[in-house]
Parts: structure tokens; C-alpha cells; sequence
């Protein structure tokens, strides 16, 4: 008991902890600024104009949207076009004279420093940069995945899906519609398999928080349980599955026992006096069960269903089976016909579950 | 003290040291849950009410600044609850952890390592959870080559299946359209095999419409195929995917093999069929599936159908209706859902589910359940999530069943790295 308290106390603990931190709630981002910078970057180009004199901050910015310096500061621009701020010529730079704002970076949505890819193409910008922005030009010119992809080291990357070297997170990102990635359909039934062959796919955009609510073995209760509003879910246990889970065992016993072992089901039919163990226990096999031949007959059932039998009666290797079909008791032989065409006499001795029936 | 607690309390001591030291001025993304429900748990013939309170957490830390070490993630999930009345196992205090670890990439990323209480999905693991490590080492031209140990986690209500556990997959994938692996684990129980299986996947994308995927696991110990299974999937149009597998298990390998009940049988399931996708307005989305099972006990299937209908192009009303058949040779149920969502305004989400499932042969002298539930959402703060729900209805074990809960949930990201130009 005073373990337990000791957990829960931690977990309180904790959670006072997560409520205390100095949180920043997840906010949507604040509108653009209606202002912009009027920079025609071909005209900079003709008139020769090195990017390096008015992007000097590229130099120092270790990652995207860290260096302030990366996009000219007004004193630069001001370095040639002085004579347009005396003459208050202010919409020779601003969209928006009456919005006039300073320019604000972006929060990089990956991972790159200018300051370790400008030594590699040796300062020449349109490595990277093919096309540049022109002032009200629709044209997308960010440097585009497969530009990146040129360089063998991220092809590498890319091949072996180490999606979070560049890309710290994937949320805000419009995968490709490749099957590959689809999680259309009924994709809980299949998610499986997938994991199975490409879990590191899975870890690209998944914590494995989000499987063990569902697939770790210690889990506090159901996610149909936590999560009632997601009626749109695919969830397995929703509603009153506890009415028909005997059906859905006996259709496949195991999808089941993928999650579920024998002590799982064996520590709630105990408390339904199922099991032989159980305080008062009861009988829920039918009439002919003892009978060979009745057609309900136990051994034909075990054969078909032995999960079934093992989610009461697996009380280890001296369950109740054994009572009889021990060597020499009178249930007789209880092992499929093809046993002994896997299985060597000499197992006897090393396996020491043999020896509970064998002596 | 037990072992398994002694596990579990020595993860959480390392979690409360460690993590703040090891995470201060980096990047945390965390949810706190806190649940209070109102339960009538039937036990043979006599109602139970329990109410439990549950504190879960969710927390990743990523960011984390180590010389050498890439991608450092810190990663924990665990919950305590107490609860008011007899509980199935009669523990009114208790906890525990879902998934606590440490990773990182070492050497430019070439060797990948998570310590800690983990899930390990991938080959023949079948989602195992242990605690333990991982490590995935990249070879050159996409090979990998995953070796994991450990001492599996004792599940709920029961007591520990295994006191040691390796494993391992050999992977390659040249790019990535192609994976392949070979794979094998190995659980022991009190010196006795649990599992020892050894398997083969692979996952290829043959255009960029169809994708196959397969996977054969292998019984060592006892010479057969536990599982199988070959899938299809086809997506020729964004809104439009079909899917088309096979699958074969034998179920009597999925008892542990150092059970008793391993020498009883030896089992065969079959099962073949298709599931349809279909999206032909962006209002309305449409499932279905159909499937053939096949057992010692003779033929079977089931088949299920869905559509949801986005009512208004806001998508602030949602109907849906499903339907559900299972038909074995022996038994069989048929299920009618209804259910909805409507919101109101951008904070308040209210939804009700009403299930009806019809049951042959009958469970406990019925054969219907019937079940209603309701949820009322407030979102009323950046980030804050407040929840009441209530189910009811008459199902076999109990003739009018009634459940209440209350939900509060946080989600908030704290960056200390915060990108200020």
C-alpha cells in the first residue's frame, strides 16, 4: 500500500509539476503584417550586387529564423538609398506606408544552418537559392525538398527516412498522397503491419505515448474510456464490447491475445466465479462436456479453441487438465497427432513443464 | 519490495531526478489528463460502483543539448490512480508507468540507442514492451540492424509472463519505396521458452498507387507458421483505396509456450477479404469491408460498413451511421450504431452515440444491448479542455447500466529555445 501512495504521490507530484511549468499554450499565429519590404532581387543581381552585402547575418545564423541580421536592416538598405528616405519617398520600400513595420523571420520549419551549407557551396548562394523573390511575385522561390535532396548526404537521409534530421516536426507538413503514407480507410486494422516492417516510419511523426495508449500492458484504462468524444474513432472496445467479447475472441482469439494474456482474462473471470479457483465457482460448460462423443465434448472444444480454456483454468503447469491427462491418469494422451513429429522423446528432460505430467 | 515494482519506482525516481536537469531551457511538449468517473462494474451477479480518479502525463522533450548526441528525446507517459469502492483487483491506490526513456543518435547518426521502458513494434516483437534498450545501427547502402533486451513489463492485473527478453531485425531498405528485414525474439518465463519465433517482412511501394506488404513469423520451437499475412493496398485516386489481404495465424501460438496449455492443440485460422475507402464528396466518407474466416470450427465472416456525412461545409455538424456483422459457425452479432457531433461556436463540441448490437446465441439469458452516450466539450482556454460524458443503456451483464465521467485535459509546449528575430 504504501508503495502504491508512493506512485500516485510521484504521479500527483508530477502532475503538479506539468500544471506549474511556465507553459506557452499552443496559440494560432498572429496575421501577417500587411506591410512589405519592396526587394527586387534581379535588379540587386544586374546592378551587381553580392548577397553577401546586404544578407551579412547568413553568416552567423546556426539554424532558420535565429539571426535577425540574415534579412538587411534598414541601415543597410539606407547605405544606397538614402536620398528616397530624405525625400520621405517612404513606398519606395513599404507596401504599406501607414503599416510600416520592421521585418520579422519566420520560424524555420527545418532544420539548416546557413552558416555550415555557405562554407560547402563556397558563398555561392544559387547552390540552394535557384530563383529569388521578387516583390508581389507569386512564384514559390524556398529552395525546394529536392534541391536539398541533390546533396548525397541528405539523398542518404532521405533513403533511410531520418525525416527529424531536417524536419524537427512533421505535424504542419502535407505529406505526399503516396499509399505509402495513407491513413485513410480503416487504418487502425492495418496500422499493424506497417509498424511491423517500417516502424521507424511511424517514430517520424509518432511519440510512442501515442501506442501505448493503446498497446502498453500497463496502461490506466481504455482510450474509448479516456477519449468519448472521438466518435469518429475506429476504437476496437467501444460501448458495451464487455456483451459481446466472447464472440469476438471466439472469431479470432489472436488479435486478442496480441494485447491480452491468460491472467488478463483470468483476473476477471475469477471474479465472476469462472475459474476453479474462484470462491464459489460455477459451472459454465454445457451438458455434454464430460461426454465423448456429445458433440460439446471438452477435448474436441480444446482443440479448437484451447485459448479459450487457458483464459480460465492457465493456473500455471498444475491446472486442472492435468488432474487427468497425466501419465497414466484417465484422460489419456492429450497432444495433437502430429506432436511427437516436433517434439523428441528426450524434450522430457529438458523441458521442466514436461516433467509435470511425465514423471 | 516486488521486482517489478522495484523496476517501476526505480524508472520513476530517474524520470523525477533526471528529467529536469537533463530537459531545463530546451523543448517540452506535455498533456496532463485528470479523469473522475462513476462505473457499475457487474462481477457475477452482484454490482460493484467504483470511482476512480486518474492522473495521466504525456511528456516529450526533445532538443536536448548532449555533446555528441543527436535527436536527444526524453519521453514519458504514466498515470495514478485512487479509486472509491472494490476495484477487480482490489487495489484502490496504484500507478504506474506506460513508457519512460532516453534516446539519442550517435556517431552522425549512425547508431540510434533508447534506454528506458519502451515498446518495441518492430519483425516478430509483436509490440512488445520491456524495459531495456534498443539500438538500431545504419550500415551503409539502408542496412540496419536492430538489437533489443530487456525484462518485459508485467501487465495489469496479472503477474509477469518472462523474466528476459532479445530480439532483433536485420533490415534493408536501398530507398524509400523498399524495406525488407529478417527477424527474431526470444522470451524467456522461469527458464522456459514463452516465445522464440524467428520471421520475415517486407514492405515495397510498387507504384505510387499500390503498396504490398507481408509478413511470415515462424515458430521455432514448434516447427509451424504462427502468423502470416499478404496485403495489398491500391489507392488510385486520393479519395479512393481499396485493400485486399490474406492472413493465417495459429492462435494456440499465441499462448505462451511455457503454459500447459501449449501441448493441447495445434490450431489453424484463415482469413481473406477486402476493405473499400471512398470519399466521392468531401462532406461524406465511405468504409467497407468484407471478410471470409476459416477454423477448425468451420466457415465464417464478417463485414462492416461506415459513412460519416460533414452536414455544413464548416464541418460544425457531423452524422454517422455504421453497421456490423460477425458471423461464426457457432455464434454471430449484429451491430447498428448511430452518432454524431455537433459544435457549437469553436469551443463547445457535443457529441451522442446510441449502439444497439443484437446477440445469437444469447449472453446471460439476452440477447440485445443497447447503449447511449453523450459528451459535452469545452475548450476554455488556449490549450484547456474540459469533458463531462454519460453512458447508458440495458446490456447482458447488466440491466441498466450507468456511467458518468469528467474529464479535464492540458496541453501546452514550452520553449525555452523561443525563436525571437
Amino acid at each position: 500500500m504504501r508503495k502504491a501512495l508512493a506512485l500516485v504521490a510521484l504521479a500527483a507530484a508530477g502532475g503538479a509539476l506539468v500544471s506549474c511549468w511556465p507553459a506557452s499554450p499552443r496559440t494560432t499565429p498572429a496575421d501577417p503584417p500587411s506591410d512589405r519590404i519592396r526587394a527586387p532581387h534581379e535588379i540587386h543581381a544586374k546592378n551587381d550586387v553580392k548577397c553577401i552585402a546586404c544578407h551579412e547575418g547568413v553568416f552567423d545564423e546556426t539554424a532558420l529564423g535565429t539571426a535577425p541580421e540574415a534579412l538587411p536592416p534598414e541601415d543597410t538598405c539606407l547605405q544606397c538609398h538614402k536620398e528616397q528616405k530624405e525625400k520621405n519617398n517612404c513606398s519606395f520600400c513599404h507596401t504599406d506606408v501607414q503599416h510600416a513595420a520592421k521585418r520579422t523571420l519566420a520560424e524555420g520549419l527545418v532544420k539548416m544552418s546557413h552558416q555550415k551549407h555557405i562554407e560547402r557551396v563556397k558563398e555561392d548562394c544559387s547552390t540552394c537559392h535557384q530563383r529569388l523573390p521578387e516583390p508581389f511575385a507569386a512564384v514559390d522561390t524556398v529552395p525546394k525538398m529536392s534541391d536539398c535532396l541533390g546533396c548525397h548526404e541528405h539523398a542518404q537521409e532521405y533513403a533511410q527516412t531520418q525525416c527529424t534530421g531536417c524536419h524537427p516536426t512533421l505535424n504542419r507538413i502535407a505529406l505526399k498522397p503516396l499509399s505509402d503514407f495513407s491513413h485513410q480507410g480503416n487504418y487502425i486494422a492495418r496500422h499493424g503491419a506497417d509498424a511491423r516492417s517500417s516502424a521507424g516510419n511511424c517514430a517520424q511523426c509518432h511519440d510512442q505515448t501515442y501506442c501505448a495508449d493503446c498497446h502498453a500492458r500497463t496502461v490506466a484504462t481504455r482510450v474509448e474510456v479516456k477519449f468519448p468524444e472521438s466518435v469518429d474513432a475506429s476504437f476496437i472496445h467501444r460501448n458495451d464490447f464487455l456483451g459481446r467479447h466472447s464472440i469476438e475472441a471466439a472469431g479470432n482469439e489472436a488479435s486478442c491475445r496480441k494485447c491480452h494474456g491468460n491472467d488478463f482474462c483470468t483476473s476477471c473471470h475469477q471474479a465472476q466465479n469462472l475459474t476453479p479457483t474462484a470462491q464459489n465457482p460455477r459451472d459454465p460448460h454445457p451438458l455434454g462436456w464430460t461426454i465423448p462423443g456429445s458433440g460439446d465434448f471438452h477435448g474436441e472444444a480444446a482443440r479448437r479453441d484451447i485459448a479459450s480454456c487457458a483464459s480460465c483454468h492457465d493456473q500455471g503447469p498444475r491446472s486442472n487438465c492435468v488432474s487427468c491427462h497425466r501419465v497414466g491418469g484417465i484422460g489419456g494422451n492429450p497432444h495433437p497427432a502430429s506432436w511427437l513429429s516436433h517434439h523428441d522423446h528426450s524434450e522430457i528432460r529438458s523441458n521442466g513443464m514436461c516433467t509435470t505430467c511425465h514423471f | 519490495m516486488e521486482w517489478s515494482t522495484f523496476r517501476t519506482s526505480a524508472i520513476v525516481a530517474a524520470v523525477g531526478v533526471g528529467l529536469p536537469v537533463l530537459v531545463h531551457g530546451q523543448t517540452v511538449d506535455a498533456t496532463a489528463l485528470t479523469l473522475l468517473a462513476g462505473r457499475q462494474d457487474p462481477r457475477d451477479g452482484t454490482v460493484h460502483t467504483v470511482v476512480p480518479a486518474y492522473e495521466e502525463i504525456w511528456l516529450s522533450a526533445r532538443d536536448v543539448d548532449i555533446p555528441g548526441v543527436h535527436g536527444t528525446r526524453i519521453v514519458v507517459s504514466g498515470w495514478g490512480m485512487v479509486a472509491g469502492g472494490t476495484t477487480l483487483d482490489d487495489r484502490n491506490v496504484t500507478g504506474d508507468v506506460d513508457v519512460a526513456f532516453i534516446e539519442g543518435k550517435l556517431f552522425d547518426r549512425h547508431l540510434g540507442v533508447r534506454l528506458g521502458r519502451q515498446l518495441v513494434a518492430s519483425g516478430v516483437a509483436r509490440n512488445l514492451q520491456l524495459d531495456g534498450a534498443d539500438v538500431v545501427a545504419l550500415a551503409p547502402a539502408g542496412i540496419r540492424v536492430q538489437i533489443y533486451g530487456g525484462v518485459p513489463v508485467p501487465p495489469r492485473f496479472g503477474y509477469a509472463h518472462g523474466q528476459g527478453v532479445i530480439g532483433g531485425r536485420l533490415s534493408w531498405r536501398p530507398s524509400p519505396i523498399f524495406e525488407g528485414g529478417l527477424s527474431f525474439v526470444d522470451i524467456l518465463d522461469d527458464g522456459l521458452v514463452d516465445r522464440q519465433e524467428a520471421g520475415v517482412d517486407a514492405r515495397a511501394v510498387v507504384t505510387e498507387e499500390v503498396t504490398l506488404t507481408a509478413l511470415a513469423a515462424f515458430s521455432i520451437l514448434e516447427q509451424r507458421i504462427s502468423e502470416a499475412s499478404l496485403r495489398a493496398l491500391w489507392q488510385p485516386l486520393r479519395n479512393l483505396e481499396v485493400t485486399a489481404e490474406a492472413a493465417r495465424t495459429a492462435p494456440d501460438l499465441f499462448v505462451s509456450r511455457a503454459s500447459i496449455f501449449s501441448v493441447f492443440a495445434e490450431e489453424a485460422r484463415e482469413e481473406g477479404g477486402a476493405t473499400v475507402y471512398f470519399r466521392p464528396w468531401a462532406r461524406l466518407r465511405l468504409w467497407g469491408d468484407g471478410f471470409v474466416l476459416h477454423d477448425d470450427s468451420g466457415t465464417g465472416g464478417r463485414a462492416g460498413l461506415r459513412a460519416s456525412l460533414a452536414v455544413d461545409g464548416a464541418d460544425m455538424t457531423q452524422i454517422g451511421v455504421q453497421g456490423r456483422v460477425l458471423a461464426l459457425p457457432a455464434s454471430r452479432y449484429v451491430q447498428g450504431r448511430i452518432y454524431g457531433l455537433h459544435r457549437f461556436g469553436r469551443d463547445v463540441t457535443a457529441t451522442l452515440d446510441c449502439d444497439a448490437v443484437w446477440l445469437d446465441p444469447r449472453i446471460n439469458g439476452e440477447n440485445l444491448s443497447l447503449t447511449f452516450a453523450a459528451t459535452v466539450g469545452w475548450d476554455f482556454a488556449p490549450g484547456w479542455r474540459g469533458l463531462v460524458s454519460g453512458l447508458t443503456g440495458r446490456t447482458p451483464l447488466l440491466e441498466w447500466r450507468t456511467e458518468a465521467m469528467a474529464k479535464l485535459v492540458y496541453n501546452f509546449d514550452y520553449r525555452a529555445k523561443k525563436v525571437t528575430p
